[in-house]
């Protein structure tokens, strides 16, 4: 029923209502000049005027009965309202009934009610998933933001009614009339504030889940005891409706959870994985790498160098160099072996970048490689391993370094975001930048392209990154450069944190906008 | 004539301990090779070492349970941990448990020879 057949249905019954005023006036007037002419002489005279007074006395006093008495017609016979509404609300109930997400449940629920019952205003309350509360779920005839601020704790006036009263409908007027005038004033706010003179509480078995809160505008439409069994009834379908969606919501929320945790679970297995290959390698490989380091330490340490050449020195001094390095790649590998975590310490991210930068200083003026440095304002200390953060410039600067070759250029940022609490670096480089299909292993393990690379500094990085709770990405163009960026959480104390280190996940939503066209990992 | 330094020589690694047995016998000590914890603590009654180089990781009776025990009955004796990898935490229990110093794999033997000579001098001049 749309709002356009209520007018129609008034228009046809104010039509009713004027034409039986008319025959009845006309027929009164003509009856009284018949039987009572001879009476009251004043009913004889043919002036107009007379008439006139005469009928709209008649109306005046009959017009509310006759309205009255075509309401009641209409209502109950012509156009009887419950078998609609019952109707209405069954389908409505139904509709409800397979719809799982608690927003599209809840707009559907105030919308449809809204429209049809021709109410000023409608809310679904639902209480929240944790428990502390009650929220506003949608509403119809509300401002959206005056909705989403409203609020009831559990022990809200509101609320305690409605535990109180059970599964009953309640009416203001109602309840209202069943207190003090004190109480009344007071529970007379809350009404005003859920914007509601009708409420269907949500009840699944014992618990106050939630309530439909209508505002009815005219007595016209006012409910009556018929309607409230039918609101009840209503009410009952609808809380099993919506305990559904809230719990499939949970579910849902959990599931994600549930993801997550198996993610790092998996990444944490990864880790363990590589650490305890690692470890096996480091057990196996470092014995023989002793001895052939130490057999060419033995002729170095000769006391007589004349029996050798200085080629000989020379590959001599080649072997214990490049066993050290095969070691210093396992030691690498193990770095981010819970086993050799080291102790955190307040510092300041931008002296770490400065102390890395001068490390590689040289060689870059050898290359002409130009870098830029920008620092934002007021940068708190972070809580970290001097040691680890040296090595995740090292390894970035480096990698940008190899990438860009001579005459190329390097810019480093570090900038603190207060809204979140979280530290951005970001190291670019315009390089030849990295291909869609090598995007995605840059972080891999002995992943590289470079020929003598070994594949571990950005491995590394990313894992002594994620131990801090922070994440780590890659965007890059082909011919257009690399970006590296890091999300590093603020760090509390150590003293309070100890050495308890935690593998968070990504804190997705936090992540800066990426530049278009360019490719995320 | 000068009494020799006893070196005990312990990794559960044949080649290791005939190459460093080798090294330092070149340099004037006597040596005693261990390829077992358990040999370790039977040879240090036999041989009483002045210096002992010991790895960590062996198995069943490990570097560190030869260490515990060896500084309880001998706490003379200078005992220098040898390990493959730095582990943080087996290395703070080594110094705990009374070792006298710690090198990793692949071994410089230059630092090596300065550290064991000056472990003996220590036990020279505390004599």
């Amino acid at each position: 029923m749309s709002p356009y057949d209520q007018i129609k249905k008034r228009i046809l019954k104010q039509l009713c209502v004027g034409l039986s005023l008319f025959i009845l006036s006309s027929g009164a007037l003509g009856l009284a000049s018949l039987f009572l002419g001879n009476s009251f002489p004043i009913l004889r005279e043919t002036n107009p005027l007379v008439w006139i007074s005469l009928a709209t006395i008649f109306i005046a006093l009959t017009y509310p009965v006759i309205d009255h008495a075509y309401s009641w017609l209409f209502r109950q016979v012509l156009f009887p309202r419950r078998p609609r509404l019952v109707f209405i609300l069954s389908r409505l109930s139904q509709e409800l009934s397979l719809t799982h997400e608690l927003g599209e449940l809840a707009n559907l629920l105030v919308n449809t009610l809204g429209e049809v019952l021709e109410l000023k205003a409608v809310s679904l309350l639902v209480r929240s998933p944790n428990r502390d509360g009650f929220r506003i779920a949608s509403a119809f005839g509300w401002n959206v933001t005056d909705y989403r601020r409203v609020r009831l704790p559990e022990e809200n006036p509101m609320i305690e009614l409605m535990k109180a009263a059970g599964p009953q409908v309640l009416l203001r007027e109602k309840v209202v009339r069943a207190l003090s005038w004190q109480e009344a004033n007071k529970l007379t706010v809350h009404f005003e504030t859920l914007r509601t003179n009708c409420i269907i509480p949500l009840w699944v078995k014992e618990e106050l889940i939630g309530s439909i809160n209508l505002l009815v505008s005219s007595n016209d439409t006012y409910p009556d005891e018929g309607d409230i069994r039918c609101f009840k009834d209503f009410g009952a379908g609808v809380a099993k409706s919506v305990r559904n969606a809230l719990t499939i919501g949970e579910l849902e929320s959990l599931n994600e959870e549930l993801k997550d945790a198996q993610s790092q679970l998996l990444q944490n297995a990864k880790t363990a994985a590589i650490e305890q290959l690692a470890t096996g390698i480091a057990h196996e490989i470092h014995n023989p790498l002793t001895i052939i380091s130490g057999k060419a330490q033995v002729l170095l340490l000769q006391k007589d160098r004349k029996v050798y050449d200085e080629k000989v020195e020379e590959v001599l001094k080649t072997i214990v160099q490049q066993t050290r390095r095969a070691a210093d790649i396992t030691r690498r590998l193990l770095m981010f072996s819970r086993a050799s975590q080291s102790p955190r310490e307040k510092l300041r991210v931008e002296t770490i970048l400065e102390d890395t930068l001068s490390l590689i200083a040289y060689q870059m003026s050898l290359e002409g490689i130009e870098i830029k440095k920008f620092v934002g304002q007021d940068l708190p200390d972070f809580y970290g391993n001097v040691q680890e953060l040296r090595e995740v410039f090292l390894n970035l600067l480096l990698n940008a370094v190899q990438a860009i070759g001579p005459g190329g250029k390097i810019q480093v940022g570090i900038a603190f975001r207060k809204a979140d609490k979280v530290f951005t670096i970001q190291i670019a480089d315009n390089g030849p930048g990295i291909s869609r299909d090598n995007l995605d292993k840059v972080f891999n393990p002995f992943f590289t392209t470079r020929p003598g690379g070994v594949g571990l500094g950005l491995f590394v990085t990313q894992q002594i990154i994620r131990r801090y709770g922070g994440s780590i990405r890659a965007e890059s163009e082909p011919g257009e450069g690399t970006i590296f960026v890091i999300e590093l959480p603020y760090q509390e104390d150590t003293a309070t944190q100890g050495t308890n280190f935690s593998v968070a996940s990504d804190p997705s939503g936090h992540n800066l906008p990426s530049p278009e066209g360019k490719h995320v990992v | 004539m000068k009494e020799m330094t006893r070196l005990l020589v312990v990794d559960d690694e044949p080649d290791i301990c005939e190459f460093l047995k080798s090294f330092f016998q070149e340099r004037e000590f006597k040596v005693e090779t261990a390829l077992s914890g358990e040999a370790a603590i039977a040879a240090v009654e036999k041989f009483r070492p002045h210096v002992m180089l010991l790895d960590i990781k062996m198995g069943p009776v490990d570097g560190l349970t030869v260490l515990k025990k060896i500084k309880e009955k001998h706490p003379r004796t200078k005992i220098i941990m040898v390990t493959a990898i730095e582990t943080k935490d087996k290395i703070e229990e080594a110094i705990r448990l009374g070792a006298d110093n710690y090198v990793t794999k692949p071994l410089s033997l230059e630092y090596l020879e300065n550290d064991v000579r000056e472990k003996v001098a220590n036990l020279a001049l505390n004599a």
